[in-house]
């Protein structure tokens, strides 16, 4: 760009009018943004006589050529540095022959001009100088450099407050990367040719595997961008963040040529995170054992309540059966008793009118309804007795059928109708070893119950059979049956079926079977249907005692 | 002749209330549960006097029975008794406030029911 002193020299000993410079001007000004001139300084006179100023003086100086020619007044009026400028004639420079200078000059158009001026100066006797030069506008180029610079500082300014080191990998130079003294510094390489296998060499081998893999995935073009985080082999608590992208790669094979990044000492931040990370599992922990112990107590809470809620309302239903309980002992009391009260008023107010056999009918009421009275305290005496675990198991060597059936006659008798058929299997023995009392209470409460609760023109069936060591009572009728929604409740104490409609009971008699049964470790089984009869079976276990 | 309509499940204190009352003059009609009364008021156009009523009956209880009465245009304005074994007072305030002129708690004596029979026939 810049001519040769040598040239200036030819040209300046060839050359010292401007004739004879000017087809060499045309040809160079042609080719090149630069403005040629020639000069002879005659120091007697004191005079600086510009011979030649190329055409495209005033486009690269953007000054005037005229104003140039009067050189001294140039120098005082539009350079600002004027030594400088004149120091072409100092016998240094004389000495040396050449001289190259910069200087800035105003231009009438406002503003200032940065030119590079290359001369060859030669002293032709003691009172000429001459001097042939070129001129290069630098402007541009100035301004560029300073603009660089800011950036630079701007940028060195950035790395140094973030604490991050450079790097920058040029196509061309193998693996060689250069990197800025806080890079190595941060990677704890001290020498300054690195390699990028010197920088697989300090992660740990932990992050090894992803941190080749981003090479290769880079260099091969698949993503233009990459940022790792690992830690140094050296020291596994610092960690360091690289990251970079692809300044320029190849517009066909898309391989990069150029690659720059950062690296940053994300030590302190990593161990934020860590510890926040840490903080918020603690947190995350400690909430969940909270709510799992504050789940648990309302569970207990709730479990306690519902506990709670059970037991009133089971207190509830006692309190209700008891009261119906009451109500209906008093009923079954009152029922006879009014019949003995008509009978007795009767016998007594009335006893001219009536005949004997209707005095007899009379004392016959007294009679059922004393045996009514005395069949309800039995009941409720044997609930007592059930209530205060007073009933036991004590067996003994029973003559079954003769036992069985003198508590049919007992039942039937009291509900004055015989219409029971009563079956025995060949396998039942003459005599088992029974608890006669505890097989009184459950046949009889069966068989009151089979009687009361079917029509008098059905018979009811009783079967006793022996299979295993149990006897076995199967107890049928044809009666009203079990509703499906009782059958839960049936053994239940005060529990009547909602179907019994005005039937003589008090709700103890199932109570009390169901209660004799366990206590003779048998089992009682019921099949039922609504208004189509029940089908007792009960088991009890009993030795043959011949 | 006085006529009593009779409504009794028992029928052994029935048969001996109809007795004792065909011996003070007074005639009865006798049903042993709800339906059957109710047919019976159907079907009656005789004069009753006093109705005599149990509460626990099969087929439809007493309180039902005195609503089916309540609804007849011959019989509404008869006197209606209640005769019960369910003495509570909670069965007694039903009774009464339903219409019933008495609640008589069994066993009652003939004396007492004479002594209503009469008091409400005279009214």
């Amino acid at each position: 760009m810049y001519p040769m002193s040598c040239d200036l020299s030819y040209v300046n000993s060839r050359c010292v009018n401007g004739n004879e410079i000017c087809p060499l001007a045309k040809l160079v000004t042609s080719k090149l943004p630069v403005a040629i001139y020639s000069l002879t300084y005659n120091i007697s006179q004191g005079k600086v006589f510009v011979n030649f100023v190329s055409k495209n003086f005033s486009e690269v100086t953007k000054c005037s050529a005229a104003a140039f020619k009067e050189y001294f007044e140039f120098a005082k009026t539009v350079v600002v540095d004027k030594g400088r400028f004149l120091s072409i004639f100092e016998e240094d420079t004389l000495a040396r022959d050449k001289s190259l200078r910069e200087y800035r000059v105003r231009v009438p158009s406002g503003g200032y001009q940065e030119l590079f001026d290359c001369c060859h100066v030669k002293r032709i006797s003691d009172d000429i100088i001459t001097c042939v030069g070129t001129i290069v506008n630098r402007t541009e180029k100035k301004i560029n450099e300073l603009a660089l610079r800011i950036s630079e500082d701007r940028l060195r300014v950035a790395l140094e407050g973030a604490g991050a080191g450079f790097f920058d990998w040029v196509d061309g130079g193998g693996e060689a990367i250069f990197c800025d003294a806080k890079a190595l510094e941060l990677c704890g390489i001290t020498d300054f040719n690195v390699r990028i296998r010197d920088y697989l060499r300090i992660v740990a081998p932990g992050f090894l595997k992803v941190c080749i893999g981003t090479l290769r995935d880079i260099f091969s073009g698949k993503c233009t961008f990459f940022s790792i985080e690992f830690n140094l082999k050296r020291d596994r608590d610092r960690w360091l963040w690289a990251s970079g992208k692809i300044i320029s790669s190849d517009p066909v094979s898309r391989k990069p040529l150029r690659i720059a990044g950062t690296i940053r000492d994300t030590t302190v931040s990593k161990q934020i995170i860590i510890e926040r990370e840490r903080m918020n599992d603690l947190l995350e922990r400690r909430i969940r054992e909270r709510t799992d112990q504050l789940e648990r107590e309302l569970a207990t809470k709730l479990a306690a309540e519902q506990q709670l809620i059970e037991n009133l309302n089971k207190e509830r239903e006692l309190n209700n059966a008891k009261t119906m309980f009451v109500n209906m002992v008093s009923h079954e009391f009152r029922t006879p008793l009014a019949i003995m009260q008509g009978a007795t008023d009767l016998l007594g107010k009335y006893h001219k009118k009536l005949a004997n056999k209707e005095r007899l009918e009379c004392l016959n009421g007294i009679n059922k309804a004393i045996q009514r009275i005395t069949r309800t305290m039995d009941d409720i005496l044997v609930l007592g007795k059930v209530q205060g675990n007073q009933l036991k198991f004590t067996p003994t060597e029973v003559d079954i059928l003769t036992n069985c059936r003198s508590i049919l006659e007992d039942v039937e008798g009291f509900h004055g109708n015989k219409r029971t058929v009563f079956e025995v299997s060949m396998d039942v023995p003459l005599k088992l070893y029974i608890d006669p009392g505890l097989l009184y209470h459950i046949l009889s409460n069966l068989l009151s119950n089979a009687l009361k609760y079917s029509p008098v023109e059905k018979p009811v069936i009783l079967r006793l059979d022996y299979k295993g060591g149990e006897l076995e009572i199967f107890i049928e009728d044809f009666g009203i049956g079990i509703p499906e929604g009782d059958r839960a409740n049936i053994f239940k104490i005060f529990h009547r079926g909602s179907n019994v409609s005005d039937k003589q009971g008090i709700g103890i008699g199932m109570f009390v079977v169901k209660y004799c049964v366990s206590l003779h470790r048998g089992s009682i089984a019921i099949s039922s249907k609504d208004g189509d009869g029940t089908i007792f079976r009960v088991r009890l276990p009993a030795a043959k005692t011949e | 002749m006085k006529r009593i309509f009779l409504i009794e499940d028992d029928v052994s204190l029935c048969s001996l209330l109809a007795k004792m009352l065909k011996f003070e003059g007074i005639s009865t009609i006798i049903a042993n549960d709800g339906p059957v009364a109710k047919k019976i008021l159907e079907q009656f156009n005789g004069k009753i006097n006093v109705i005599l009523c149990d509460i626990m009956m099969p087929g439809m209880d007493g309180y039902e029975f005195f609503e089916c009465v309540k609804q007849t245009k011959k019989f509404a304005d008869v006197p209606f008794v209640f005769v019960s074994a369910r003495v509570s007072k909670e069965e007694e305030v039903k009774g009464l406030s339903m219409g019933a002129r008495a609640f008589l708690k069994k066993p009652v004596d003939i004396a007492t029911i004479l002594s209503v029979i009469h008091q409400f026939d005279k009214n």
